[in-house]
């Protein structure tokens, strides 16, 4: 079943259609929320609540080429992280200046010999604002102004959040690679 | 501005499975989850189902009589056989007239007034008597010396019909056109009375109970 026709079955609630919908992006969007959520009952809660919207709201979708489908899910499943993290009272992010930090040159080839759920293991140690910050950026390919908007911080809070985010997972990857 | 190391992340994370990264998701009880909530496909509510059956069986009902209720099959030979039966002898001053001059015809050609009737209780007019022969026409010489459309203008019309704005129920369509469709469904049910020469219908009989009332 092409992308088009699963979407079209969807929106007659064909209970088929929508487990294969699961079935197809459930992978892809749990990776997702456990890189803004550590915990898994949370996140697979997200996800159902995520998963249920697009049901619901499927019906409002347009189709606008492939991939538009994952990244409204995407976009869907955000929306439910930060929200979830508001209401925990977990995404404060300061509005201060850019800390002195030293610069890591070669945290590229450390990156190499570490294990994925390693670089998992450290984004999910960022405190959360840097985190979401991070993951807004460099994942779901926002920009500082969009992130800004979005967060409702300013665009040089978002710059600053994203360099610290950057500076303690390349330090953090340094020690380990040189452990 | 994305840098190598960043570019380097999203590769690897992208590329995982949940289980890579040390997460053994229950996909089934998720899915349980998500289907005990999820909207279920509902049938055709039951009063939608039943306005949709009454407009169908509405249309029909209406299709069936406009079918059965055709003027030109039902009515006419009916109602033709009624007033000829009624009428009787023809008069001889109905026999067709003989050929007039466009002067004459323009003549003859009677104005209608149409008036607003006046605030108070409604009259009805009192209907023609149709087997009364008319008048004789006025035989009206034109002068030989005078144009056409004068002569046409000159003589005043003794009385008017007039047609009141209250008895117009369509100005597109003839009244008598209205009236032989009505007598056309009434004539279904057409009483069959063996008099001496003619049967009749029952507009007929109502007809001549309204004339007979008045």
């Amino acid at each position: 079943m092409t992308e088009v026709q699963l979407i079209e079955a969807c929106k007659r609630q064909d209970s088929y259609a929508q487990r294969l919908l699961y079935d197809r992006y459930i992978d892809k969007l749990y990776v997702l929320c456990i890189r803004y959520v550590t915990d898994k009952a949370d996140a697979e809660e997200l996800l159902s609540n995520a998963f249920l919207k697009c049901f619901r709201h499927i019906g409002g979708f347009s189709y606008a080429g492939e991939g538009s489908l994952r990244a409204w899910l995407s976009r869907i499943l955000v929306n439910e992280c930060l929200m979830f993290l508001r209401r925990k009272k977990l995404l404060t992010i300061p509005a201060d200046g850019l800390p002195e930090m030293p610069e890591q040159q070669d945290a590229e080839t450390a990156l190499g010999r570490l294990q994925t759920r390693e670089i998992l293991q450290y984004i999910q140690e960022l405190p959360a604002g840097y985190r979401t910050v991070f993951n807004l950026y460099v994942f779901e390919d926002m920009s500082h102004k969009e992130i800004a908007a979005l967060l409702q911080i300013s665009e040089s809070t978002s710059k600053t959040q994203l360099f610290k985010a950057r500076a303690l997972l390349k330090q953090k990857i340094q020690e380990q690679a040189a452990f | 501005m994305k840098d190598l190391f960043e570019d380097h992340i999203k590769n690897r994370m992208e590329e995982a499975a949940p289980e890579a990264l040390g997460y053994r998701p229950d996909r089934e009880a998720l899915w349980s989850r998500i289907a005990a909530g999820r909207p279920a496909r509902r049938p055709l509510p039951f009063r939608n189902w039943v306005t949709h059956a009454a407009a169908i069986a509405a249309g029909f009902l209406l299709a069936l009589v406009l079918l059965q209720d055709d003027p030109q099959k039902t009515a006419a030979p009916e109602r033709a056989q009624a007033t000829v039966a009624a009428q009787g002898p023809v008069p001889e001053t109905a026999a067709p007239p003989a050929k007039r001059s466009p002067a004459a015809v323009a003549a003859h050609r009677k104005p209608v007034a149409v008036h607003r009737p006046q605030p108070g209780p409604l009259q009805r007019q009192e209907p023609v008597n149709e087997a009364q022969p008319a008048p004789p026409e006025p035989v009206f010489q034109a002068p030989q010396d005078q144009p056409a459309a004068t002569v046409a203008a000159a003589p005043a019309p003794k009385q008017l019909p007039v047609l009141h704005l209250n008895e117009l129920d369509n100005e597109n369509a003839p009244r008598q056109e209205q009236e032989r469709r009505h007598a056309g469904f009434i004539d279904r049910l057409a009483i069959y009375n063996p008099g001496p020469g003619h049967s009749e219908t029952v507009s007929v009989l109502v007809g001549k109970a309204i004339r007979n009332k008045n």
